[in-house]
């Protein structure tokens, strides 16, 4: 019986890794129908190759030895990643002056700070620090984190028991400060202005993302064309231009993608190190998190079979798998004596368990004319998943199988079940690793379908997900959004 | 504990196999290809009945005796809330342009004028005015085998309209599965297509007063003809569609691509009657000459249909479908239409190499052909409205997209290869079909009635 996208490895496939027995094979190619095997059976052998196709392969193969060689090459790739970090900042400089005819700085030279330490995180407008949204790439939650940055956790009120989860929300804890004191940090190193050193730092992760992705170990489980695909599409992703804004995207996912490579190489305590960090600046990572500890179970329970010496090394990693989340807790009760105040201030925001969304189909077409697209993406994402999984897991071992596995499968229910309505799916998704690998696999063995979705990609970046962000989805100045779901002034 | 596993999953796979086994025997036998085509062809009806009562609680027939007459035999055809004739939306499958193709079956040609009076700018404007107000911005040769078949045999028109489509549906549904298909296909990929072009979002259409059943039928039949070689005939079928329908005429296009390229492929052999796949060539279009020869006759001007659509508002652009911010904004459009593009688009990049193996150079010209011009065409004579945008109007191309026949033999062979994602494709396309499309058509587009659909473009009253 054929399975999804189950064909046989392709003459480029990376082998397993040594260590590990061979990721399962991939199954033979799909079963050849009657009249597949009938169409075989009266073809003739093809002929040989005219001198001049065969000139045409050669030089085929020479351009790709060429290319080959060229994008193994470190400080080549370091080139790659960093015009693509630069191109989601072209794309905001591009959208500022043809959505909302404004330039990148709006208020070059501009000190931000707050004229009240206490101002309320979501009341009054325009809000607080003044001039927050001066860049074009800061929008939305921006203000939040540029805020922390400002005024830690100053706003917040210190006694539990006059506070509540408004107040908590009005301070801004209602996202995650660790994001906002990595800001913090960076303006007292660099004395940039706070919005510059977020920028700055969230470009840096996009970058080391960007060679994250073709690093050596991912080159050897996907092919080298299969990597350079999932960097290709991963930056086109609709989602991808988050990578440069003072959000947390970029650094949880080269935090998450390094605690993967870490894994890989079987550096448990590194890789929990990571993973764990990014708990710290982004709530829906414990997918990482639990994935991880996981996979650190499974492998304790492999060396131990093996009767290796010192089988129980993985187990010393499990802790500190959520360590981020658990030392924010762990200041939260030191500071303002509620260990759980970030998870108030959400309550009061309006989250709660939306699971019941999977038994709803009504739920996912209605999605189709949200104003980001994000139930296309969504719907895309799994259908490439199911087309790819099996091909796209085949290079890994069993651990890195059991980590992309599980992340993804919880990325994948997350998403649904987290947004408020459905703005934000797309940007969940891409915590989810399986369809992102699955696009490698479309770039190696279905290359129109591959450029078909690269252009789909891009057209949504540009015409919803983008223009929504620097608009705070003005359906005025983005004729191609869907239904409205929210609509902020951003002016600051 | 766990030892049951290994023999559950060897019992699930055996029963699995079973299942595969028996599936792709359907398409060998006549009989099961005969009680599928009856089983989809009812499932539309079913679909429609079901439709009607949970969305606008009303039976299949809401004014059961009352067959659709005209109570002023000149009443226009686009003008005013309640139109005529009387009664014609009082079948659920009834909406949208089958009042028209209605209004033929009841009056023929008789509300249009005999001479076309192009004496001045103004009398030419009235001219093409008259022509669309009595029906004539559709073709009347769908009406015309409606009220044939109402005379002969004593039954409403609107039900012997609904008896041809069904008909018509269920012989094109028994072709899906004919012996060249499935020779060239296989079994499984051939039922594979036909499941697929079944569960369409706007297959529905198939069984309704419309012109796609009978049209897609006749192609479908020129297609197997033509994969017989037998061109003269294939010829006739498909220029016996063009009457039906104008977006046919991609089917006359593709077939003559088709018989040249075969012609010129014998001429380089040296066969001998290398030239007989041309004599299908002057037949392709056969219908709508007839067609416009009557007109001429009895309307006074070849192309009143053409003058009907002006005046009905026909702006054809033939590059809209290669405008991003069309497909784009189509993605949120009331049918979503972007949507269904989107996904066929990927289906056919997925297996298209395949299809084109399987079938062979000519087969394959006439349906890639067939569905490239049918796409272009149908999106080019879409009607912008809605947002008042100039591209906003994505209305019907669903429906252009069901007379592709490309997408449902790229589907069928995504069966094979890729079954978990045909599913998804399917649950996909039921889900349109249902909430979207079938609602969108027996409501005429009410969104408080449909909560699915996408962003409104447009509405109208259904009330007779």
């Amino acid at each position: 019986m054929a399975g999804d996208g189950n064909d046989a490895a392709e003459p480029e496939a990376p082998a397993p890794p040594a260590a590990e027995p061979a990721a399962k094979s991939a199954k033979p190619d799909d079963a050849e129908s009657p009249v597949e095997e009938a169409i075989a059976a009266v073809e003739p052998e093809p002929p040989a190759p005219s001198p001049r196709a065969a000139s045409i392969a050669e030089k085929k193969r020479q351009i790709a030895k060429f290319a080959g060689h060229w994008a193994r090459v470190r400080w080549v790739q370091l080139v790659i990643a960093v015009a693509l970090a630069f191109g989601h900042l072209g794309a905001f400089a591009r959208a500022g002056h043809s959505r909302l005819n404004i330039p990148f700085d709006l208020a070059p030279g501009a000190h931000l700070q707050f004229t009240d330490l206490r101002a309320g995180a979501l009341s009054g407008f325009p809000r607080q620090p003044p001039k927050w949204s001066r860049l074009v790439v800061s929008r939305m939650d921006a203000q939040h984190y540029i805020g922390t940055a400002l005024r830690g956790l100053y706003a917040c009120p210190k006694d539990p028991n006059k506070a509540n989860g408004n107040a908590y929300l009005a301070c801004g804890l209602g996202w995650l400060p660790g994001y906002g004191v990595v800001g913090s940090a960076a303006m007292k190193l660099t004395g940039l202005e706070p919005d510059f050193a977020l920028v700055l730092v969230s470009t840096v992760c996009a970058i080391i993302l960007n060679l994250l992705w073709i690093c050596p170990m991912m080159v050897r489980r996907m092919g080298l064309l299969g990597a350079y695909g999932v960097l290709l599409a991963w930056n086109c992703y609709p989602g991808a231009m988050y990578l440069v804004t003072p959000l947390v995207e970029a650094m949880v996912m080269a935090l998450t993608i390094g605690g993967f490579v870490m894994l890989s190489k079987q550096r448990w305590v590194a890789s929990a190190f990571l993973i764990g960090a990014s708990t710290a600046l982004r709530l829906p990572t414990v997918d990482a998190g639990f994935a991880l500890g996981c996979c650190l179970l499974f492998a304790t329970w492999q060396q131990y079979k093996a009767h290796k010496p010192q089988w129980w090394r993985p187990l010393i990693a499990i802790p500190l798998c959520g360590w981020g989340q658990f030392l924010t807790m762990l200041v939260f009760q030191i500071k303002l004596g509620n260990w759980h105040a970030y998870f108030d201030a959400r309550w009061n925001f309006g989250d709660k368990n939306r699971v019941h969304r999977f038994f709803e189909l009504t739920y996912f077409l209605q999605g189709f004319k949200a104003q980001n697209a994000d139930m296309i993406m969504y719907i895309a994402l799994v259908a490439i998943t199911l087309l790819t999984w099996r091909r796209a897991l085949a290079g890994f071992t069993s651990i890195e199988r059991m980590f992309i596995i599980i992340s993804s499968v919880i990325t994948f229910i997350l998403a649904i079940a987290a947004p408020i309505e459905y703005w934000g799916i797309t940007r969940y998704m891409m915590l989810g690793m399986l369809p992102f690998l699955g696009m490698g696999v479309l770039a190696k063995r279905h290359r129109g379908l591959f450029v078909m979705w690269l252009v789909l990609s891009l057209g949504i970046y540009w015409n919803f997900e983008l223009c929504n962000y620097v608009t705070q989805g003005d359906p005025a100045a983005c004729p191609c959004a869907g239904r409205n779901e929210m609509h902020l002034p951003w002016a600051s | 504990m766990w030892k049951w596993l290994p023999h559950a999953r060897a019992q699930v796979a055996a029963t699995f196999d079973r299942f595969v086994a028996w599936f792709d025997k359907l398409a060998g036998s006549r009989r099961s290809r005969i009680g599928i085509a009856v089983v989809l062809a009812a499932f539309h009806l079913a679909m429609f009945a079901r439709a009607g009562h949970e969305r606008l609680d009303l039976p299949f027939n809401s004014a059961p005796g009352e067959a659709p007459v005209y109570s002023d035999i000149n009443a226009y055809a686009t003008i005013g809330a309640v139109r005529q004739p009387h009664h014609w939306s009082r079948l659920i499958v009834s909406r949208w342009d089958a009042e028209h193709y209605i209004g033929f079956g009841v009056r023929g040609l008789q509300a249009c004028p005999t001479e076309a009076d192009d004496s001045s700018e103004q009398a030419t404007r009235i001219t093409d005015f008259k022509y669309l107000q009595c029906g004539l911005g559709w073709q009347p040769a769908y009406g015309w085998m409606g009220g044939t078949l109402s005379r002969i045999t004593t039954i409403p028109v609107d039900y012997s309209l609904v008896i041809i489509s069904v008909l018509a549906t269920i012989l094109a549904n028994f072709l899906w599965t004919a012996a060249p298909l499935v020779k060239r296909l296989g079994n499984r990929e051939s039922l594979g297509a036909l499941i697929a072009f079944n569960a369409f979002p706007s297959a529905f259409h198939l069984v309704a007063p419309f012109t796609e059943g009978t049209t897609f039928m006749l192609a479908l039949a020129g297609f197997v003809a033509l994969a017989n070689e037998r061109w003269i005939l294939s010829g006739f079928l498909i220029g016996a569609a063009t009457a039906l329908r104008t977006a046919a005429v991609a089917y006359s296009a593709a077939f003559g691509l088709a018989a040249v390229y075969t012609a010129y492929v014998r001429y380089r052999k040296k066969e001998t009657k290398w030239w007989k796949s041309l004599l299908g060539i002057p037949l392709c279009g056969w219908s709508m000459a007839l067609q416009m020869l009557i007109l001429k006759l009895t309307v006074g001007d070849s192309l009143a249909y053409v003058r009907a659509r002006h005046a009905f508002g026909d702006n054809h652009d033939y590059f809209r479908l290669f405008s991003p911010t069309f497909i784009l904004k189509a993605i949120t459009a009331q049918h979503m239409d972007g949507i269904v593009l989107i996904a066929c688009l990927a289906i056919i990049s997925l297996t298209i190499r395949e299809v084109v193996r399987r079938l062979g150079p000519a087969e394959s010209i006439f349906i890639i052909a067939a569905s490239i011009f049918g796409i272009i065409l149908g999106a080019a004579g879409l009607i912008a409205r809605g947002d008042g945008t100039e591209v906003a109007g994505t209305w019907g191309l669903n429906r252009y997209m069901l007379m592709c026949p490309i997408t449902f033999l790229c589907a069928g062979v995504m069966l094979r290869k890729f079954p978990i994602t045909y599913l998804l494709w399917i649950v996909l396309s039921l889900e349109i079909y249902w909430h979207v499309e079938l609602c969108s058509f027996i409501t005429q587009g009410n969104p408080d009635l449909c909560p699915c659909m996408g962003r409104f473009q447009f509405g109208l009253p259904f009330e007779s």
